[in-house]
């Protein structure tokens, strides 16, 4: 899933980048799809890392290739499309993650405190027979919801550095912070997930 | 360094982030603690499957959704202050801005505006520079305007233009089966707005016939049935209602001149419809 920012160009036949937003730029909107083709993949699977579920990956990816689009003139040449891409998503996400924080991003297994007592949230844990759930749909979706455990600013850290590869530098530009706050929030995720993730850990020891 | 204290930088230090000293206080720490270097291993294997997770490609109705979606969003800078006057003053088809007849009937089918010069449809097809020509002087003349161009024909009804410009809606009877066209300067800023709305409403109009769009009081399109809508679906209805603002700004200021605007609206929904009451209560149009 890690990419590298150099292959961009190489790794695709056709006009290029420039060349298709100068064209949409121009009026041809129909070009915009060679972008939708070359990029959707990589922005809808950051957009599903993120939101956990399809219909909210689908619903993200979309906002964020439209915004993209009716910005595209602002893009500066010399960044990557990919990157810039990138930052809407982040962006994007972000506000989504701020707007719905208490109704769809809330920690699932965190105590609800009530001022007087704390409670212990009671869901359905689809991990917690963590043989069948292996079996039955294999690593990725335990994965994922050991993904969707993590407060929202742990798992977007996690996601740019561990699945997109991105450097501590650029995730701290992308999320306003400082580079200490991001190595604190992955060191906070990878505590909670490899508790999480313990059955698979010992198959997987050492793959990295 | 504690077992705790290594906890809170295990990331930086997986990802050799950390500076000289801290790294060999590190080392020095696991050389003589097996918890941790067990701890720390899982940590590493741990980030190794998120980097194995598999590709997860966007769904064809995703790349679909976005294409429908960007064919109704101009392409446009954002741009502000003095480039952004600066731009609309130098839209060329500012100096083609030409007078659209407007006629209303009453009840009687008698005209109310007084009889006026004729575009010449050429003219219009052409979009030759034109000195303002005065409103249609007939029906006639008004329909072979509109037959001229297939765009404006469709964008005429479709802009659900009951009434902009001169005469403010406020001025006219409500009910909008009587009226046909009003008094309005169809300058380049209406007739892209126009243009915008026709080629929307094939995709809205099934919003709203089945009631998932709904009229509200203030004249939008306001979401009844969330469950039908796409962010791209959104984006549209979004878009459909900056217009409708801009349309009735367009038709004057005023409260009074909102209110009608609203109603308009509302009446020109079809049957079936979702249409709010003064009082916010919602309504299917008969």
């Amino acid at each position: 899933m890690a990419y590298d920012e150099s292959l961009t160009q190489q790794a695709f036949s056709g006009p290029g980048d420039h060349e298709v937003i100068d064209a949409v730029c121009g009026g041809d909107t129909e070009a915009f799809e060679v972008l939708v083709s070359r990029y959707g993949n990589r922005v809808y699977a950051l957009c599903y890392r993120l939101s956990g579920n399809e219909a909210d990956a689908a619903d993200l990816a979309q906002t964020v290739f439209a915004r993209a689009f009716r910005s595209l003139k602002s893009f500066k040449r010399d960044a990557a499309l990919m990157t810039w891409l990138h930052t809407i998503a982040v962006n994007t996400w972000i506000n989504i993650a701020n707007r719905r924080k208490k109704v769809y991003f809330d920690s699932i297994d965190r105590e609800f405190d009530t001022g007087e007592d704390t409670i212990v949230r009671e869901y359905a844990d689809p991990t917690q027979n963590v043989e069948e759930s292996v079996a039955r749909a294999g690593e990725a979706v335990l994965v994922q919801a050991q993904l969707m455990k993590l407060d929202p600013d742990q798992r977007l850290a996690v996601v740019l550095r561990y699945i997109e590869g991105r450097s501590y530098e650029e995730i701290a530009a992308l999320c306003a912070c400082s580079i200490g706050t991001v190595g604190s929030r992955l060191s906070r995720a990878l505590e909670k997930l490899k508790d999480g993730l313990e059955p698979l850990l010992g198959a997987k020891k050492g793959r990295l | 360094m504690k077992c705790d204290e290594l906890k809170n930088i295990q990331g930086m230090y997986i990802d050799g982030m950390l500076d000289a000293a801290a790294r060999s206080r590190v080392e020095e720490h696991l050389a003589g603690c097996a918890g941790c270097r067990g701890q720390l291993a899982r940590a590493v294997s741990a980030a190794g499957l998120l980097r194995h997770l598999p590709e997860k490609p966007m769904p064809r109705a995703v790349h679909d959704g976005i294409m429908r979606a960007v064919r109704h969003v101009p392409c446009v800078p954002v741009r502000s202050g003095w480039l952004a006057v600066l731009e609309r003053f130098m839209m060329p088809a500012v100096s083609f801005a030409m007078v659209l007849a407007a006629v209303i009937y009453v009840a009687d089918n008698r005209m109310v505006l007084s009889p006026v010069p004729s575009v010449q449809p050429s003219a219009i097809q052409n979009a030759a520079p034109q000195p303002r020509p005065g409103l249609f002087a007939d029906m006639a003349a008004i329909e072979s305007a509109v037959r001229v161009s297939s765009v404006r024909r469709a964008a005429l009804p479709a802009a659900g233009f009951r009434g902009a410009g001169k005469v403010t809606f406020a001025d006219v009877p409500l009910d909008f089966d009587q009226i046909v066209l009003k008094d309005m300067e169809l300058t380049a800023e209406l007739r892209s707005l126009m243009q915008r709305r026709a080629q929307r409403w094939p995709e809205l109009e099934p919003f709203i016939s089945q009631a998932a769009l709904g009229e509200d009081n203030r004249g939008m399109l306001r979401e009844r049935k969330p469950e039908m809508f796409t962010a791209a679906d959104r984006a549209l209805v979004a878009a459909e209602n900056r217009d409708r603002a801009q349309l009735c700004a367009l038709a004057g200021p005023g409260a009074e001149n909102a209110a009608a605007f609203a109603r308009a609206c509302r009446q020109a929904s079809p049957r079936g419809a979702a249409v709010q009451a003064e009082d916010g209560r919602w309504l299917s149009r008969e």
